[in-house]
């Protein structure tokens, strides 16, 4: 089964009451090509990998850009940590390119949701992780998508 | 260890944009090619500077935590 690993993405937080020192954020970042299914327009955007989320989840500004008409799509409501909003379904190509030389990209399909808000992509249980085995060794700075 | 595919520099990449803003990427990664205040401005604007396809995120608020 083949196997890529990805350092995390390191964000500083500058220091605050809590933690005078500030601290480094790691996230599991990676960038990920999304368009609709058989469809030339694509957006390259980070994404996150969200074991949290219920299933992926992109910014709405990109499901015009696909292609994607946003008044006829169905539409839900989700709640997350900022509270509730709109949702809008639609059936997604997801592709994780990986560098020259590493083997093909990642590619598949699965129906995902577009929300107001979102400043980056998540890939969440439903379409993500109930295809890919993903182990985090947050401490070895790594996490690690096997296919 | 295997090969590891190394991260996006986001605190090198982002410095000196305004948290909030959306950036698009270079396609190699090393530098931001433009930003705006919706992601349809900032591919607009990389579009206009020859950079069709970058990568897009929002840049995090300095000090957000994500939950």
């Amino acid at each position: 089964m083949p196997s890529f690993s990805f350092s995390y993405a390191r964000l500083p937080i500058p220091p605050s009451e809590h933690r005078p020192q500030g601290h480094m954020a790691m996230r599991p970042w990676l960038a990920a090509r999304i368009s609709a299914p058989h469809d030339a327009p694509f957006v390259d955007c980070v994404v996150c990998l969200d074991t949290g989320a219920d299933h992926c989840v992109f910014p709405l500004s990109i499901a015009s850009r696909i292609g994607l008409e946003v008044e006829n799509m169905p539409k839900g409501e989700t709640t997350g940590v900022a509270g509730k909003a709109d949702i809008y379904f639609a059936d997604v190509r997801i592709e994780i390119p990986l560098p020259p030389g590493q083997g093909n990209s990642m590619v598949f399909e699965t129906p995902a949701g577009f929300v107001q808000g979102l400043g980056i992509g998540l890939l969440g249980q439903d379409g993500f992780f109930d295809r890919f085995d993903v182990t985090f060794a947050q401490r070895q700075g790594i996490f690690t998508i096997s296919h | 260890m295997e090969n590891v595919i190394p991260a996006l520099d986001i605190q090198k990449l982002t410095e000196g944009v305004p948290g909030g803003q959306w950036v698009a990427i270079a396609s190699t990664r090393d530098r931001v090619v433009a930003h705006g205040d919706t992601m349809d401005e900032a591919i607009s604007k990389s579009e206009a500077k020859g950079e069709a396809e970058p990568l897009v995120m929002q840049v995090p608020e300095t000090a957000t935590l994500i939950l």
